[in-house]
């Protein structure tokens, strides 16, 4: 295969970064770096595994997937309702106990935390051998929150060389799902959807539940937020916290792409599967001129999308397993040339003709700022000319 | 060829790296000149075949160095070893010669002059040839001086290479040209008392055979380059700031626990003492001390010492150490009766301590009080503070009824070098005197700007001039500078090194900085001076309009001579937001209106309209519609160029820049005319209608291999003639030469070639071979058709190589892009992490 860097206008693999920029490979003019923006601090899980702190308007190189092959994190606004989210000795945390269940015990700063530091208190919870639903010891809290979806989520592992079954509830406090506690760190988290205005996080045995009857367990970073998924840990300490939206726009100028032709490859993944247009764009900035990948309203799906002159040239989309996966998807447009590679394979293929006026921005948005890439991203690349069929077949396997 | 994958071994890097440290007084960009040789050699076992390289880093004041060739070194020269007393010739005949631990030493006897030395025995050299020389010594005493020489004799003086330290050892591996047929080496060292001691582990001295391909480079004049750290700066300008806390503001961090009394802890009580209520109290029954532990306190430093008195009457106090001496002397006395209040010293610490502990009396005027916000802060710092002079309040204070000490900062300079000081003061009664410049002392009261000095001291010291002298001085500033004016440029104003070549050009505007001499419309104009520049001064103005429609909403500089096609420039940022505004001429020109952000740009007009007047360099005219009343500007440039060039400061008349001419480089023994490789990683300033050449040529445009950017707009063209001049054998339209191209021409009887970016673009069958190549140079090989452009890498090899190798060596490699991404990263200290998954995602490209 040709260098294809040689032919790229715009490289971009996530390993340098400042507040407020995250910079290109290529462009090397760093005043072509992506602008970066977060109006608070936001947590990230670093080389190491362990989750610390990032200022804002840095952004993150997150690890959570790998320590090995990591991704450019962007989220959007989220608030932890849980107001201590590292002391359960709190009594805003209510320690329940019914029939022949004890209350739970807890410990503070008993073990190393996901942080690396000792803040994660130890919870005993112990339903002496009861097997109704009378019988249960359980650690909860209840919060107000807006109707719509929430998600719980909270780090556990046991304490002991034993496994345990708790039962983790939904912000609805109904439904419990069954989880196996193990020696190592775990993050469970459950959605639900909420009608009323009061949320709930709970973990507790409970003698119905197919529990363990007996838990010696450590617990950190009790989360509950009004999004259908959990998001990077939000850490509070006596009151909720909120970390901002993440933006990440501007890159390049009007030399650094082609109107003509060219590709924009991405190497990316959904948070979640929430419909919610997504999108990653080379635009002149406004709507009237893009070339655009999105992730789409309808559940799965990837948009290949793009609008010359204020026309809409093409606006196809393909059904993807699952968009929380990472894909590889290059997006070669040329006039009468369009085609969408994913993972190797072309799926996608168009014959408009069209004349792309001024392109000079790629943005993780629509191209016109609505409509924020939220994701995971390991590449992203411009070319400055249609690759071959061979060439988008290599760098999209 | 079957290509094999070879890492650039760092041995390689260094021999050529050292190779140019030895030849040149200024080195920097390895990493960058690194990165060019990781794309240039690395993959292809090609690194043996380039018999030019050239990637900047090292330069001096009329040199370009190359990194090939590394000079080839003959025998060593001395006879003498270290290890062994045999030879060694004791070079003032007043020591005794041993030999300790494989060190040659010379022992100075009592009866003799304070400074020893050890020689070598005369070795021969060839006036006119280069010789390296290597140089280790010590001596055990701390007065004097220690030299490492090559002299014409064995008392060694008269040196023909000569380096001197104040210190205790001297390291030198440099070179010398022979003016002699017989040469010895040595070592010397003054003020030496009787058994004090020079020793040396190493001399040697060996000829360098090979010569180097360095550029002879001449420019006549200053000029401006972006300095790695983003700055604009005079390339005469060799150094940052070199004195710490010259602003007299830091202050370090609190050495009291609990000093307000939060608690009743961290405090030893005496009998008269309480803590309750957040402060201390002194019942005044006695004299009775509280005590705080601290982190050291020492002697000779100065402190900011700070406390709240509560009272009716006065808390008498006596500030002491650990050991009840003396600590702090506030008014001049160890024992001061205090009124309530805030109360604030700079003092010096009198004695060394790890407490505070405060006596309070309750006779001579002492009675009960409660003390709260006890603070002691080192402040001062890096400064050596003695008698008649303070720092308080972010100055340093001269006061001789205090005392007639001096003020300095140690081991800031070199002695020998030349800098450029700057500082305010403001003296009410006398004058000060600076005691660190060679031609004198430089005496001063008032703000000090840009007085240049040859450094007399490693030490910067300031002292009172006049008997009764009182004032204060702040914000010193020092740093290194030259008077020379053949330095290169290399510049990153991309982010990446490259030398900058660049023609001749006069900045018309005659004030680009001082904006005193500006003037507004009227009365809708306000300014502010005081804003950070693009040069890390604060020389940048604020430009505020109250009425960006108002007939009078412009700021200009007037009485100038310009011209429509002057090329005009200036710098601008918004105070904050993002915004437009009409830059560098009138309003009613359409070509002016720019988008203004929070980090400076420079805003470029190519053309002005007549009807706006040609005596207006208007660096802000907020009529016209825009959307901006304030901006910040810097730096006014006006030049008769098709584009611009680096800035050119101005201060009261125009200011020309000469034109960088670079030539010379190599030799017969380098250079093959019967085939080979010119390669250029390149850049042109502009499609500006120029032929710009580099050449392999006899020192004529009748012998020669050149590369052309052409006055077409990014055209390629390759010369190549011998005996008489031809024109052109290639012609190849690039897609934009204003941006870094990898190009190399392959010359052989019918087979030229011109490869592009990894490409084959263009053949030739010539056979019309140039003879007698023996230079490479910067221009046509005629001393005409100058390349002016950005130069990452020039290199000749002197076979012909293959295609395959060709496109490889125009091709960004991706150890180039990897290396290159982590020291631009590092250049600007930005968080750099370079994870497994990375070479595997960039290999994808390559």
């Amino acid at each position: 295969m040709a260098n294809l860097y040689n032919k790229a206008g715009l490289v971009n693999i996530p390993v340098g970064y400042q507040e407020g920029f995250l910079y290109n490979i290529k462009p090397e003019d760093n005043t072509l770096a992506f602008r970066f923006n977060r109006d608070s601090a936001a947590t990230r899980v670093n080389k190491e595994g362990l989750i610390e702190e990032v200022l804002g308007d840095k952004p993150r190189i997150d690890y959570t997937d790998s320590l090995t092959s990591p991704s450019f994190l962007l989220e959007p606004q989220s608030t932890n309702l849980i107001p201590y989210s590292e002391d359960f000795s709190q009594s805003s945390w209510v320690k329940q106990s019914s029939g022949a269940g004890s209350p739970p015990v807890v410990t503070s700063n008993y073990s190393t935390s996901p942080s690396g530091t000792l803040s994660a208190d130890r919870v005993v919870f112990n339903i002496n051998g009861g097997t109704t639903s009378s019988d249960f010891s359980q650690l909860a809290e209840s919060v107000t929150s807006n109707i719509g979806d929430l998600t719980n989520s909270i780090f556990i592992k046991s304490n002991t060389a034993s496994n345990y079954n708790m039962s983790f509830i939904d912000p609805i406090g109904g439904t419990p799902t069954s989880i196996v506690v193990t020696s190592e760190w775990q993050r469970f988290n459950i959605t639900s959807t909420l009608t009323t205005t009061t949320s709930t996080l709970k973990l507790r045995l409970r003698g119905n539940e197919a529990t363990s009857d007996f838990a010696d367990v450590s617990v950190w970073g009790a989360q509950l937020e009004e999004l259908p998924y959990a998001t990077s840990y939000i850490p509070t300490a006596g009151s909720t916290a909120t970390r901002a939206q993440e933006t990440c726009n501007g890159a390049g100028n009007a030399s650094t792409f082609n109107d003509s032709e060219g590709v924009l490859y991405c190497d990316i993944a959904a948070l979640a599967d929430d419909l919610t247009f997504r999108g990653i764009a080379i635009s002149d900035g406004t709507s009237n001129n893009r070339v655009m990948l999105r992730y789409r309203t309808n559940s799965n799906q990837i948009n290949l999308f793009i609008r010359a002159n204020g026309i809409n040239i093409v606006n196809s989309t393909k059904a993807l397993t699952d968009i929380t996966n990472y894909s590889k998807f290059a997006l070669k447009y040329k006039s009468g040339d369009i085609a969408l590679w994913i993972d190797g394979v072309e799926a996608k293929t168009n014959t408009n003709a069209f004349t792309l006026i001024g392109l000079n921005t790629l943005s993780f948005n629509a191209g016109q700022g609505s409509d924020a890439f939220y994701g995971k991203t390991k590449g992203i690349y411009v070319f400055n000319e249609a690759l071959t069929d061979d060439e988008l077949q290599q760098l999209t396997t | 060829m079957g290509l094999t994958t070879k890492e650039i071994s760092s041995s390689s890097f260094n021999d050529m790296i050292s190779s140019v440290d030895r030849r040149s007084e200024y080195v920097e960009n390895r990493a960058g000149a690194n990165v060019r040789l990781n794309n240039f050699l690395t993959p292809y076992t090609l690194d043996d075949k380039s018999s030019i390289l050239n990637a900047p880093c090292g330069y001096s004041n009329g040199v370009y160095a190359s990194l090939r060739p590394v000079e080839n070194l003959g025998p060593e020269l001395v006879a003498e070893t270290p290890s062994n007393l045999n030879g060694w010739i004791d070079a003032r005949s007043n020591t005794i010669l041993s030999v300790v631990n494989n060190n040659i030493r010379a022992t100075r006897l009592s009866e003799y002059a304070a400074t020893i030395g050890i020689s070598s025995t005369g070795f021969a050299t060839v006036i006119g040839k280069t010789y390296e020389v290597k140089i280790i010594a010590t001596k055990n005493n701390t007065s004097g001086s220690i030299y490492a020489r090559i002299s014409n004799n064995s008392q060694i003086t008269a040196p023909v290479f000569n380096e001197q330290n104040t210190t205790d050892t001297i390291s030198v591996d440099s070179t010398f040209v022979a003016t002699a047929t017989t040469s010895f080496i040595g070592v010397l060292a003054t003020a030496q008392g009787d058994g004090d001691y020079i020793q040396s582990s190493l001399m040697s001295v060996r000829e360098l055979l090979q010569p180097s391909a360095d550029f002879d480079f001449t420019r006549g004049s200053a000029a401006t380059r972006v300095t790695k750290d983003g700055l604009i700066k005079n390339v005469q300008i060799l150094s940052g700031e070199l004195v710490t806390n010259g602003d007299f503001e830091q202050i370090g961090s609190e050495l009291v626990t609990n000093g307000d009394f939060a608690t009743d802890s961290d405090w030893t009580k005496g009998s008269s003492w309480t803590i309750a209520n957040g402060q201390a109290s002194y019942d005044a029954s006695g004299v009775s001390p509280i005590t705080s532990a601290t982190t050291s306190i020492v002697s000779g430093k100065t402190y900011r010492l700070k406390f709240k008195i509560t009272t009716s009457g006065f808390a008498r106090l006596n500030f002491t150490n650990d050991s009840s001496q003396v600590l702090f002397q506030p008014n001049e006395s160890s024992v001061n009766n205090f009124s309530s209040g805030e109360h604030t010293f700079y003092l010096l610490a009198q004695n060394n301590s790890t407490a505070l502990k405060i006596f309070a009396y309750n006779g001579s005027g002492g009675t009960s009080f409660s003390i709260d916000n006890v603070s002691v802060k080192e402040v001062g710092q890096n400064w050596v503070v003695t008698d008649g002079w303070s720092i308080e309040n972010g100055k340093a204070n001269i006061d001789t009824s205090e005392g007639t000490g001096s003020f300095n900062q140690l081991g800031v300079l070199t002695i020998g070098k030349k800098y450029r000081l700057s500082l305010s003061a403001a003296m009410t009664v006398g004058r000060v005197k600076f005691q660190s410049d060679a031609a004198g002392v430089f005496i001063f009261s008032t703000d000090v700007s840009n007085h240049e000095f040859i450094a007399s001291s490693t030490d910067v010291s300031f002292r009172r001039f006049d008997t009764t002298t009182s004032g204060y001085i702040d914000n010193v500033s020092i740093i290194e500078i030259t008077d020379d004016t053949d330095l290169p440029r290399i510049d990153y104003t991309d982010g990446t090194g490259s030398l900058l070549l660049e023609p001749q050009s006069t900045n018309l505007v005659t004030y680009s900085e001082d904006f005193s001499q500006w003037t507004s419309g009227g009365g809708t104009i306000t300014t502010q001076s005081g804003f950070l520049a693009p040069d890390g001064s604060n020389n940048a103005i604020k430009i505020t309009s109250s009425d960006i429609s108002a007939a009078s909403s412009y700021f200009a500089l007037t009485g100038l001579n310009l011209t429509e096609t002057n090329t005009r420039t200036i710098y601008a940022k918004t105070v904050s937001g993002t915004g437009t505004v009409k830059l560098l001429s009138h309003n009613s020109n359409t070509n002016n209106t720019f988008t203004l952000t929070e980090n400076y740009q420079r805003f470029e007009v190519n053309t002005t309209a007549s009807a706006t007047g040609l005596t207006f360099f208007y660096g802000v005219d907020f009529r016209g519609g825009t959307t901006l009343s304030e901006v910040i500007i810097w730096g006014a440039q006006a030049e008769d160029l098709s584009y611009a060039t680096s800035y050119i400061p101005t201060n009261g008349s125009t200011v020309t820049r000469d034109a960088d001419v670079c030539n010379n480089s190599g030799s017969s023994d380098l250079i093959n005319s019967t085939e080979g490789v010119l390669y250029a990683e390149i850049a042109a300033l502009a499609n500006d209608g120029t032929s710009r050449r580099i050449s392999l040529s006899s020192g004529s445009d009748a012998n020669r291999v050149s590369l052309e950017i052409d006055e077409t707009s990014n055209r390629i063209k390759v010369f190549m003639n011998g005996g008489s001049i031809s024109a052109a054998i290639i012609t190849f339209d690039a897609s934009d030469l204003t941006q870094f191209n990898k190009i190399a021409i392959k010359y052989k009887s019918g087979d030229v070639s011109l490869f592009l970016n990894g490409t084959e673009v263009a053949t030739s069958t010539s056979t019309n071979m140039p003879v007698g190549l023996d230079r490479l140079n910067f221009d046509g090989g005629n001393g005409n058709n100058d390349f002016y452009g950005k130069v990452k890498c020039v290199a000749v090899f002197k076979e012909a190589l293959t295609d395959e190798e060709l496109a490889k060596i125009t091709s960004t490699t991706q150890q180039e892009v990897f290396y290159e991404m982590r020291d631009r990263m590092l250049q600007i200290d930005a968080d750099y992490y370079e994870f497994g998954d990375y070479t595997t995602r960039l290999k994808k490209l390559f």
